[in-house]
């Protein structure tokens, strides 16, 4: 037999790839992963929006949908042959056994990631013009996770060669889906680097080269394994199986998630040139004009009456291990959920919220012992002379009597009440607390 | 009716192969749904909303391919009450899940237990069996997949009126209003399954 040259061989499977797109599972693999992308974007804008850092991660986020989808594509496509009873007439071709097997999962894995990363795509196009920070290596997160997809159709290509179920690919789906559940809510090193999905790092984190290289290389091994399985070509199995395993137990010693180095460049500050400084991480200064006229109010009224805390700054920017409340000199700002779809600050009454650390009595916490109610109270009067100076609501709210009778008194009396409740406020003490919340 | 012929029926429905699906989701949802409640970080048994719609969702799944044989044309020409046959095989496929996901959420069984269980098993068999009517029982599966996939996605956490009747599978089931839509979709896939029989889309191909 004459052997079949090269570009020939190429330009046969090449039209036969192009049938595999046209007529297979691929066309809605795309539309449901199209859909599926856009329905996630849809649910959670906040996470996403305004960060390049962002948007990778929630890709990898939505791995736990995503894949689950991909598996359940791959394991229909593959049951295909069984459905139409198709069995005695491939084995009767001259092709070898894994060209539809490859075939069939390279047509439903290019057009599920091209559904999907045409709807993040979509998402880039709101990013683009607001993003204050572009390094960091977003990229590689995002190309794994585009290899986990193609993983993730390997495998439901595998269940649906095994299974004889009708039902093979949904439930494969939904097992897909508990899985990787299971897996996030486990909470351990080695899921958090060996499952494609991401637990949401803080955007400013990066993750080690070298975890990233060990992921994709184990996302790409566990593809080989799944369709050699699936194509019964044992040694190539084997050989994946083996490299597989090599590659997971370095991954799975990586450092623990929550432990990731911040990247020097995302938690630059980017300070307000005038006035008490506000100053927001890189990746986050995007919102510094958003977010200066809710915070700047405040910070001028807490100078006016204490000196201190006399600047506001992004969280993200803090070393390792700062505690939530201020240090004295600072308050620290959340953002990681601080965005609208086109850039804008989400909720401001979140980031005045984050004044409360100010506020807040720093009284030990007791097991089996409810804190005094006179004291929370009396919190709840200073948070709200320091914030409602610049705040209104609407409906307007009803004013607590403690406030109104402090509102009535001289300004200079007004502050040395305030300076007089943070200083007692910070030691706790709860007799002292007690008698500036009694009417004088 | 004879035993031999409901015998005969429960074996070329694969009911077999069903029941040891079920059973298995049944304990799945049982472990899963304890765990969730057992965890401190979590709201205690109102945490078990990925139970209460996933364990329906699995187990109508489930029963989509027991709504047809083999060779549909070639059952029709049999001399049966198929309409009975079917009312009677969708009941009954309905009440044993029901049953068996009763017993996974007997403990506190208000909001998302038991109750709710029950109510997705009615909504979830229900969209099983007006798609098997509709595009066969090879394809029943995907309406209620689709759909409570993409509720359980979207998370919403309102429980008005409005958002009860869309977001029925992640409602508590003190939500009366979630109630009706289950209600809806269980009558029409119990009029429409046995009324039309599996669809087309089970014939064998020309």
């Amino acid at each position: 037999m004459t052997p079949v040259p090269f570009v020939r061989r190429t330009a046969q499977v090449r039209r036969m790839l192009r049938v595999e797109l046209r007529r297979g599972t691929a066309p809605v693999a795309a539309l449901a992963m199209f859909g599926a992308g856009v329905w996630m974007l849809a649910v959670h804008p906040d996470h996403w929006a305004g960060r390049w850092a962002g948007l990778a991660d929630y890709f990898r986020v939505s791995m736990l949908i995503l894949c689950a989808l991909m598996v359940a594509a791959g394991a229909w496509q593959a049951g295909r042959e069984r459905r139409r009873d198709l069995g005695e007439l491939i084995t009767s071709t001259p092709r070898p056994g894994w060209h539809p097997v490859v075939l069939a999962w390279l047509a439903v894995a290019l057009a599920g990631t091209t559904g999907v990363l045409l709807a993040f795509s979509g998402a880039a196009a709101f990013v683009a013009p607001v993003a204050t920070y572009a390094g960091g290596g977003w990229w590689w997160m995002l190309a794994v996770g585009v290899v986990a997809l193609g993983t993730a159709t390997a495998i439901g290509t595998l269940v649906g060669r095994l299974s004889a179920l009708r039902v093979a690919a949904p439930i494969a789906g939904l097992a897909t889906y508990l899985g990787l559940g299971i897996l996030l809510y486990g909470d351990t090193r080695a899921a958090a680097w060996l499952s494609p999905v991401s637990p949401g790092w803080r955007m400013h984190q990066s993750i080690p080269d070298w975890v990233t290289a060990g992921q994709a290389g184990w996302l790409l091994a566990l593809t080989v394994l799944s369709l050699a399985v699936a194509a019964r070509r044992w040694w190539m199995a084997a050989l994946a199986g083996g490299v597989a395993i090599a590659v997971a137990v370095p991954v799975a010693t990586g450092p623990g998630p929550y432990r990731l180095p911040a990247d020097p460049g995302a938690v630059q500050l980017v300070c307000t040139d005038t006035g008490p400084p506000v100053c927001l991480s890189r990746i986050n200064a995007f919102l510094l004009d958003d977010v200066t006229p809710v915070v700047r109010p405040v910070l001028i009224r807490l100078t006016e009456a204490t000196g201190r805390p006399w600047r506001a700054v992004d969280h993200a920017t803090a070393p390792a291990g700062t505690p939530d409340s201020t240090d004295g000199d600072t308050v620290w700002l959340y953002l990681d959920s601080q965005s609208t779809v086109r850039g804008g600050l989400a909720r401001p009454d979140w980031l005045r919220a984050d004044f409360h650390t100010v506020t807040r009595p720093r009284c030990p916490v007791e097991q089996r012992r409810e804190p005094d109610h006179r004291v929370y109270q009396l919190s709840s009067v200073a948070a709200a002379w320091l914030l409602d100076a610049s705040h209104s609501t609407d409906p307007p709210a009803p004013v607590d009597p403690a406030l109104e009778r402090l509102r009535a008194l001289p300004l200079a009396a007004q502050h040395a009440w305030f300076s007089a409740y943070l200083d007692a406020a910070a030691r706790c003490d709860v007799p002292a607390l007690i008698r500036l919340g009694q009417p004088q | 009716m004879n035993r031999r012929l409901l015998a005969l029926h429960l074996t070329a429905r694969s009911v077999p192969m069903f029941a040891v699906g079920l059973a298995a989701v049944t304990v799945l949802a049982w472990l899963a749904g304890n765990w969730l409640a057992s965890r401190s970080y979590f709201d205690g048994p109102l945490a078990r909303v990925p139970v209460v719609a996933l364990a329906p969702l699995l187990a109508a799944i489930l029963v989509g391919p027991t709504l047809g044989g083999a060779d549909d044309e070639l059952e029709r020409s049999t001399a049966l009450r198929w309409r009975v046959w079917r009312v009677g095989h969708l009941l009954l496929a309905t009440l044993t899940v029901a049953a068996a996901l009763t017993l996974a959420g007997l403990r506190e069984p208000d909001a998302f237990g038991a109750y709710a269980l029950v109510r997705n098993t009615l909504g979830c068999t229900g969209l099983v069996a007006g798609a098997a009517a509709l595009l066969g029982v090879r394809l029943a599966w995907l309406p209620a997949f689709g759909y409570v996939c993409a509720v359980y996605a979207a998370a919403p956490r309102q429980t008005d009126p409005v958002t009860a009747l869309w977001a029925w599978p992640v409602q508590p089931s003190t939500s009366a209003t979630s109630w009706l839509p289950v209600v809806v979709l269980f009558a029409l896939g119990t009029a429409a399954y046995p009324l039309f029989g599996p669809g087309p889309a089970t014939r064998p191909p020309a």
